[in-house]
């Protein structure tokens, strides 16, 4: 067999070969594969039907994470375990949050059912069971009250009888060295990435492929190789020195809720209404700031918090503002060679403040995106004042005129009428399916009432 | 008796199989589409030399390969399975690639040559009212004279309503696989709600007969009427290709396929016009419906009938006129929806009251009960205008009872209160009736077949003719046979819904299959009692009257000792030469309906569902 890698599913190593392909997704392979347990409902990363659980290892306990398998290209299944639906039960009994969903009737159809059942698998080891767990996966049938039933039926099994270590799920024998595939290649540090890329101009990078791995799952082939820079442990630190801050590019959205506690409002708020949490476990900052989208969540955040980019590439690392970053639709500052290595930023005193609007709260994109900071002294005149919004140009952007009006002046009720109607002024919405400009138009002003009126 | 869902453990564990994840036979092909990108458009060119030759391609169908006819259409022949000539929809498919693997028919789609002129669309009911752009002729239904009364009434009120559509978002798409049996046979595995149907539209594409095609259904993830029609193109599609290579074929949808090709809940456009009193009483209505049909009739005239029997929703309309039309527009054919047009004629009903309520500055709460239904079977006031009466009408009761329960009047003072001190944020309450008609609008379809056979060691196989797609049908029919049977669950299979186990089933649809093929599971079971009755007399030296099917045995129903284990039944029944098998037919009584001026044939059963 010429196989150069292998990867560990439910226990069993499996080899990789030259004929498989790097970019097809786990969830494919899962099929070819006749693992038929884990379904197919979107390939979008939107229904959670291809949930799987990946197992960390951290020392020497294990942990697990839900993530989308219609989302994960084999590349970075490689040196990697994962548990899917089929192997949960023993022969002689099933999973306990099987069996409660089989009690509480959580199944009608069931083609949503081994996603939940992952997704609540993962919440009952990591005890982490709540909405939050199980906000990544749609069903059709049931309405989630018996879902939810099933779920409260296996939150009151005592922590002490839920094992975090799950042996029998992890590699025994990892085999060999996991290696990159030819047009799969995973760098271990960034300078490895950036030779890497000199060698390769035409690879992209790839992190968490929650954004790639959309294009990947829809047959567009996006690019002729791949560079992974999800191995890197530099890219994944959080470093914070009192109110200075440096977040790592790999650091996962759900590492960040992990990491951040209750001291930079602005993002913590965000996290929750970010896609959901199989996203969140592979999506990174730093591919929230490759993709440039407009409606980038965390974009808006980095404006108002006045952050610093940082990149990285042959010529060495630069500093470049997040104001000075984002020049046109999806177009940056960044030279394609270059690769985004971590974010700095001081946070300023005053209050924060992060909005979203959607269409449902959890797992959907931004109509428009706001984050505010505002610091006023002890008689409420304002000192400092930045308001950033996505979702209402071409580019995430901050308001600056509004900001310059409101420098010095205290919030009456004239003043933000006054910063409303130049709100208004500085920004041109478009419409498209999620909203009309005409709402959009409204929602810049609206949420900076709201933010003034909560204050 | 409450069991769990039959497939339950299958679901959690992942070891339920769809349509999809049946073993591949060796050689199966797959397929991808070649997508016109144009709503409207003819047709000039198609040149799919390059694609025929690329890697791992198979065979290319186009319409000119189909050897029966090119024709889906279930209601009107008006759904060419592949254009001849025009486009009609954004997407649509003008050919389909098989190939080895789905990514080589993939890959080679976009090689295909199709060229085109394309043609004004229409893409909006207005739009297509604009160009007088329709599907068959308007509907209509009157009762009294709602034009002398609408100019009589004290008050008058008008409205429009947008109704959007809705994606069925089945989880699981839309899944075929065709392969020849061992013997000449066409064996369709289909995600459909209408295996019978599907059989049928494919042995007419292919040219063959029905009894040359078998269609199986081994459940679905999902259907909410996605799949009532829509399967049956994907169905030829994959049948075409099986009868033109000689090989299985398999097609599961991808997401944005799925979207793209499918109809989906029918958006509509109301107009309406209501003359009432200073009570709120409405003594005239004048509505106005048109459905946006999509390309295709499919089942739009059923739908907007449905919407147009329930504008009334709960109130009794004296003197109306329902007109109803069906828009035709570039767009994928709009289908069956959970409520089937029911919900958007309800809506525009609801719409109705509102406005009267807030013109009349009363409480919609108010105003909706004073418009019920009501009296006696017979009463005017509880004619419907369609001309049925509203039978058991428990409504005014349990309107009452409603409010009370959910201390509703204190809670509108509650909401009232908070809205007055709350300047951004807004409260609501309301309370709504729904009456909402069971069954076929069309009487044939209101029956149903069930095919049972008890085996020698006492275990009994299901079929019937409903499709599983996680209502749990399945499940109740257990729970009708092991009832009528007295036997356990487990001694029972429910099989793959095929159409050579029962034929010429409707589809598992109209909130009737369980009433219909529970039914038929029944009368079979009752004619297998028929025969066993009289074995068990004989040998527990009783009268066959006697007896009852309880607890896996046959016994005296007033003496239960005296009883013989239903296994050991089997078997005597079995050395006394008595069929084991047996099949089951059930007709919906009273569902004949009455007609009023209403233009189409229809019916409702007479019950009412209140939620
Ligand atoms: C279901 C779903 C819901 C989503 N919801 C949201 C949401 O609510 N809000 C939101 O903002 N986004 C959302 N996204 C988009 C996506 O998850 C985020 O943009 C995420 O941050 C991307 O991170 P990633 O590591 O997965 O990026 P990847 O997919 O790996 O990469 C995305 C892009 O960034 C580039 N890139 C990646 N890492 C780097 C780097 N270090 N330096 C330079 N370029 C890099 C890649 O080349 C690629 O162009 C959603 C996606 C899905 C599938
Ligand atoms: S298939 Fe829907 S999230 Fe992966
Ligand atoms: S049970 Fe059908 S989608 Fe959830």
């Amino acid at each position: 067999m010429d196989a150069y890698s292998t990867f560990c599913l439910n226990g069993t190593t499996h080899p990789f070969s030259d004929r498989d392909d790097p970019r097809e997704s786990l969830l494919r392979w899962l099929k070819r594969h006749r693992l038929t347990g884990t379904k197919e409902g979107c390939g979008d990363g939107d229904c959670g039907a291809c949930t799987v659980a990946e197992v960390l290892r951290e020392g020497d306990s294990n942990r697990l994470r839900a993530v989308n398998s219609c989302l994960l290209p084999m590349g970075q299944v490689l040196g990697r375990s994962f548990v899917t639906v089929e192997a949960l039960a023993t022969k002689d009994e099933v999973h306990p949050v099987q069996r409660a969903m089989v009690r509480c009737a959580g199944s009608q159809c069931g083609y949503c059912t081994p996603g939940f059942v992952m997704s609540l698998f993962v919440g009952f080891h990591e005890d982490t069971l709540g909405d939050h767990c199980i906000d990544g996966n749609l069903c059709r049938c049931t309405g989630y009250t018996t879902i939810r039933q099933a779920m409260a039926e296996v939150a009151a099994v005592p922590t002490s009888e839920r094992p975090r270590a799950l042996p029998r799920f992890i590699d025994q024998d990892p085999g060999f060295t996991p290696r990159s595939a030819p047009t799969f290649l995973t760098p271990a540090t960034v300078a490895e990435a950036i030779a890497n890329k000199t060698a390769h101009p035409d690879y992209v990078w790839i992190t968490g492929a929650t954004d790639t791995g959309v294009a990947l799952s829809r047959g567009q082939p996006v690019a002729p190789g791949f560079i992974a820079l999800d191995r890197i442990d530099e890219l994944q630190q959080v470093h914070r020195r009192e109110s200075s801050w440096r977040i790592g590019a790999g650091v996962t959205l759900s590492q960040l809720e992990d990491q951040l506690g209750d001291d930079l409002p602005i993002i913590t708020e965000v996290l929750p209404w970010f896609a959901a949490r199989q996203v969140k476990n592979r999506a990174t900052l730093g591919g929230n700031i490759g993709s440039a989208s407009p409606i980038g969540d965390l974009l808006p955040c980095l404006l108002a918090l006045d952050a610093v980019i940082e990149l990285a590439g042959p010529n060495g690392r630069r500093p470049v503002a997040a104001a000075d970053y984002f020049l046109d639709y999806r177009r940056t500052a960044r030279h394609n060679d270059e690769l985004v290595t971590a974010v700095t930023f001081d946070v300023s005193p005053g209050r924060q403040a992060f909005y979203k609007v959607a269409k449902r709260q959890t797992d959907d994109i931004s109509i428009v995106a706001a984050a505010f900071l505002v610091d006023t002294d002890s008689t409420g005149v304002i000192r400092f004042v930045r308001l950033a919004y996505g979702g209402v140009a071409a580019i995430p952007k901050r308001a600056r005129d509004t900001e310059a009006f409101l420098l010095g002046r205290t919030l009456d009720p004239g003043t933000v009428d006054e910063a409303v109607s130049k709100l208004a002024s500085e920004f041109a919405p478009l419409s498209d399916h999620r909203a009309s400009k005409e709402y959009r138009m409204a929602l810049i002003g609206n949420l900076f009432r709201q933010f003034v009126e909560a204050a | 008796m409450s069991i769990v869902h039959e497939s339950a453990l299958g679901h959690v564990t992942g070891q339920a199989r769809y349509t999809d994840e049946l073993p591949d036979a060796p050689g199966t092909l797959g397929a991808w589409p070649v997508q016109a990108p144009h709503a409207h458009a003819r047709l000039l060119k198609l040149d799919a030399t390059k694609a025929r030759a690329a890697a791992g391609v198979v065979c290319v169908l186009t319409a000119a390969e189909i050897p029966g006819r090119n024709q889906t259409g279930p209601i009107v022949a008006d759904e060419p399975l592949l254009p001849v000539d025009e486009i009609l929809y954004y997407g649509q498919a003008v050919a389909w690639v098989l190939a080895e693997t789905e990514h080589q028919a993939r890959a080679a789609a976009a090689l295909v040559i199709a060229e085109y002129e394309t043609l004004p669309a229409c893409l909006t009911i207005a739009a297509a009212e604009a160009a007088d752009s329709f599907h068959l002729k308007p509907s209509l239904i009157e009762r009294g004279d709602p034009t002398t009364a609408m100019a009589a009434a004290p008050h008058r009120l008008a409205g429009t309503l947008d109704i959007g559509g809705q994606d069925h978002f089945y989880l699981e798409t839309h899944c075929s696989r065709t392969e020849w049996d061992g013997d000449g046979q066409l064996v369709i595995h289909s995600s459909t709600q209408h295996p019978s149907e599907t059989q049928h539209i494919v042995a007419q594409v292919l040219g063959l007969s029905s009894h040359q095609v078998t269609c199986k259904c081994l459940r679905m993830g999902g259907g909410f009427g996605g799949k009532e029609t829509q399967a049956n193109a994907f169905a030829a599609i994959c049948a075409l290709g099986t009868l033109l290579t000689g090989r299985p074929v398999k097609l599961k949808l991808h997401r944005t396929l799925d979207m793209q090709l499918t109809g989906k809940r029918h958006p509509f456009l109301a107009r309406w016009q209501a003359g009432f009193d200073a009570d709120g009483k409405i003594h005239a209505a004048d509505i106005e419906l048109i459905a946006d049909a999509g390309w295709s009739v499919d089942l739009s005239p059923p739908v907007l009938m449905r919407a147009m029997v329930h504008v009334d929703n709960a109130y009794f309309l004296p003197n109306v006129r329902v007109r109803g039309r069906m828009a035709k527009t570039h767009l994928p054919s709009n289908t069956a929806f959970r409520g089937f047009g029911g919900p958007q004629g309800m809506i525009v009903g609801e719409e109705m009251v509102a406005a009267i309520a807030t013109r009349l500055g009363l409480p919609p709460e108010l105003v909706r009960e004073r418009n019920f239904y009501r009296g006696a079977n017979d009463a005017p006031e509880n004619q419907t205008h369609y001309g049925q009466a509203v039978i058991d009408n428990h409504l005014p009761d349990l309107w009452s009872q409603l409010k009370a329960n959910s201390s509703f009047d204190e809670r509108r003072q509650a909401v009232s209160a908070f809205n007055a001190q709350s300047r951004r944020r807004k409260r609501g309450i309301a309370i709504t009736p729904v009456k909402f008609g069971i069954s076929f609008n069309k009487t044939i379809y209101n029956q149903a077949g069930a095919l049972i056979h008890i085996y020698h060691d006492g275990s009994v196989q299901l079929n019937h003719g409903g499709t599983e797609m996680g209502q749990g049908l399945h499940s109740k029919m257990l729970v009708v046979a092991s009832r009528c049977l007295g036997l356990p669950i487990s001694r029972f299979r429910v099989m793959t819904t095929s159409t050579d186990k029962v034929p010429n089933t409707s589809a598992t649809a109209a909130s009737s299959g369980s009433d219909l093929n529970g039914q038929a599971v029944a009368d079979a079971c009752n004619t297998l009692i028929a025969r066993l009755k009289p074995i068990a007399a004989a040998a527990l030296n009783c009268e066959a009257s006697s007896l009852e099917f309880a607890d896996t045995c046959c016994r005296v129903a007033d003496d239960p000792g005296r009883a013989i284990p239903f296994t050991e039944l089997v078997h005597r029944a079995y050395d006394a030469r008595i069929s084991l098998s047996a099949t089951g037919y059930y007709r919906t009584p009273k569902s004949t309906g009455t007609r009023s001026r209403c233009m189409a044939d229809r019916s409702i059963t007479s019950r009412m569902a209140l939620r």
